[in-house]
């Protein structure tokens, strides 16, 4: 998996740039107090909406903070949250697809009427309806969106369970007396996981886009924490006179989506002949 | 065919019930007990006799499931109960049927704007693979899908209405109202459907049929337009069913920006004011709306193409 990676990367420009970008961002994450000229909290209200200067690089916001600051610490909202969120809804979603696919009867039956009816929300919708019920901050925006989220990966990981559960290894393992629990985690979820990657990492950019979403809102991270939907919405309010104020959030969190979307199209194109001939097999 | 829309109204009813049971859920999903909840909500001082009250009114005494069927009772004879905050004291539902027109209204627009945008672009680009256009599209279309409608919404704003001054800025009236919301939305929706449009129609002209009509002199136009088009707009069918939802969706920033009177701009000021039925009535008929353009898609899938058939 990790050759054909390398390949694509090397063939397809737009992966690579993705790629970049996302080691950048995660490099930003893990240096944020060296990387910002101010700290992001730091209210200089002589310079309030004062535009990119020397001393503040993209300008100052309506309190007189650091933009660039606060932009380079609301990455370590974004990031690591958007990705927390789109891992644990591949983990739980992976974990459900796979027990319900290889165990079938009932167990299926519920867990897969479950996933329809998830799936019959808008995500939004439903994560906004969890959001109403846990409250709002990061950490329940994060939930609400991770509950929505699941349901999506349960039913591709299903059907991939389904294709492979009666293939020659898996007799082979069972034959062995090995549990259900252990073909499982060792056998079934390492060979469904590949065709799923690529839409974990489309799901991460959509788990980040909502994140700041659901804080545009209002239901997401509490002021005066810098986050980039916050920002943006924070910015709006003064549009006309300082409108670096919402261009720059926005375009960071632009740059980041079109990141993880451009590496998670690569990555299934690198990913998509093996998953094609897997089917093949299996038919 | 009949029997297939029979068959598939059928098989949505599980569905429609397990949303409303999630729906119904909500209310006694939040920690804490949800008469004492709607009590603070209303500023009553929760005496334990004003609870025990609610409770009684309420039937929370009733085991669980009979709550349900009560309130899936009073939900199918158009009772979605009353509102805690936005408009105290009203009935949910035809607030909640009010606002379902403006919202209806700003998704169908971006739909046919995205479909009118992303058509001629599509076929553009499929019949000049690798040209100028061809990668100014995929270009587009990749911007297009990374920029948040959150943030696309305030600079068109900005741009149309505080600069140039040509469109209102927020509200709902003519149609000049509904041009920055609808291009909000149909923006993202187009770069979609293009890249959609552009697949299917590549696919399409390298059939055999393609290249018979071409080997029997018809016309390039012709060809395209009578032949090519009709087989590649199957899909274009099915990801306008899938992205009503995703417009339903994106149309909570849009109202939320452009102030517009929609289910999305009320869901989210419900949530602000924990005005849970209203948030129960809005989710149960966003979702409602989307099963059904589903259902209506699929049918006209099976209508459009006899070979599809979902045995």
């Amino acid at each position: 998996m990790i050759e054909e990676i390398v390949c694509e990367l090397k063939a397809n420009r737009s992966m690579l740039f993705g790629a970049i970008i996302i080691c950048l961002l995660l490099f930003i994450v893990a240096f944020a107090p060296t990387i910002a000229p101010h700290d992001p909290l730091d209210q200089d209200l002589q310079k309030r909406l004062s535009p990119p200067s020397s001393q503040y690089p993209l300008g100052t916001d309506n309190l007189g903070r650091c933009i660039l600051s606060r932009l380079v610490y609301g990455s370590r909202a974004s990031l690591p949250f958007g990705l927390a969120v789109s891992g644990a809804a591949l983990i739980i979603g992976a974990l459900v697809g796979a027990f319900s696919g290889y165990l079938g009867g009932r167990a299926d039956v519920v867990a897969m009427r479950i996933v329809d009816v998830l799936l019959a929300f808008p995500g939004l919708v439903l994560a906004l309806a969890f959001v109403a019920i846990l409250g709002p901050g990061l950490i329940n925006a994060s939930i609400a969106l991770v509950a929505a989220g699941w349901a999506g990966y349960a039913r591709m990981v299903r059907a991939s369970t389904l294709a492979i559960k009666d293939r020659e290894f898996v007799d082979g393992v069972r034959t062995l007396g090995a549990s259900d629990f252990y073909i499982i985690a060792r056998h079934i979820v390492p060979n469904v996981v590949a065709p799923v990657l690529p839409m974990a990492f489309l799901g991460a950019g959509y788990s980040i886009l909502a994140l700041a979403g659901l804080s545009f809102l209002g239901l997401g991270v509490r002021p005066p924490a810098p986050e980039w939907g916050l920002m943006l919405s924070d910015g709006r309010i003064f549009m006309r006179s300082a409108p670096h104020l919402m261009i720059f959030p926005g375009l960071a969190l632009s740059i980041t989506i079109l990141a993880f979307n451009s590496f998670g199209d690569g990555l299934r194109d690198a990913l998509q002949p093996k998953s094609r001939e897997m089917i093949h097999i299996t038919k | 065919m009949l029997r297939y829309a029979a068959r598939r109204l059928v098989l949505i009813v599980p569905t429609l019930l397990g949303i409303s049971i999630l729906t119904f859920m909500l209310l006694h999903l939040i920690p804490g007990d949800p008469a004492e909840i709607l009590l603070r909500q209303q500023g009553v001082t929760t005496t334990p006799e004003a609870l025990d009250r609610l409770r009684a009114a309420m039937g929370l005494q009733d085991p669980l499931h009979l709550q349900y069927l009560h309130w899936l009772n009073s939900a199918l004879h158009g009772d979605l109960g009353r509102s805690l905050a936005v408009s105290y004291g009203r009935p949910v539902l035809p607030e909640i049927l009010r606002r379902l027109g403006a919202t209806l209204e700003l998704a169908t627009a971006s739909l046919a704007f995205s479909i009118l945008i992303s058509l001629p672009l599509g076929v553009l680009s499929a019949l000049r693979r690798g040209s100028f256009f061809d990668i100014l599209l995929v270009i587009g279309s990749s911007l297009g899908t990374a920029v948040p409608a959150f943030w696309l919404g305030p600079i068109l704003m900005l741009l149309f209405s505080l600069y140039l001054g040509w469109l209102p800025v927020c509200g709902r009236g003519g149609l000049e109202h509904l041009v920055l919301p609808a291009l909000t939305l149909g923006i993202g929706a187009a770069s979609l459907t293009s890249r959609v449009v552009q697949a299917s129609m590549t696919e399409s002209l390298n059939e055999d049929c393609i290249m018979a009509a071409r080997a029997k002199g018809l016309p390039e136009v012709h060809i395209v337009l009578r032949h090519s088009l009709r087989n590649a707009l199957l899909p274009l069918v099915t990801i306008s069913g899938l992205q009503f939802g995703w417009l339903l969706e994106g149309a909570v920033f849009a109202e939320v920006i452009f102030t517009w009177p929609g289910l999305g701009k009320l869901l989210v000021d419900s949530i602000s004011s924990r005005d849970i039925p209203m948030v129960q009535g809005c989710v149960l008929l966003i979702s409602l709306v989307f099963v059904l353009v589903n259902l209506v898609v699929d049918i006209l899938y099976c209508l459009l193409d006899p070979r599809v058939r979902y045995d």
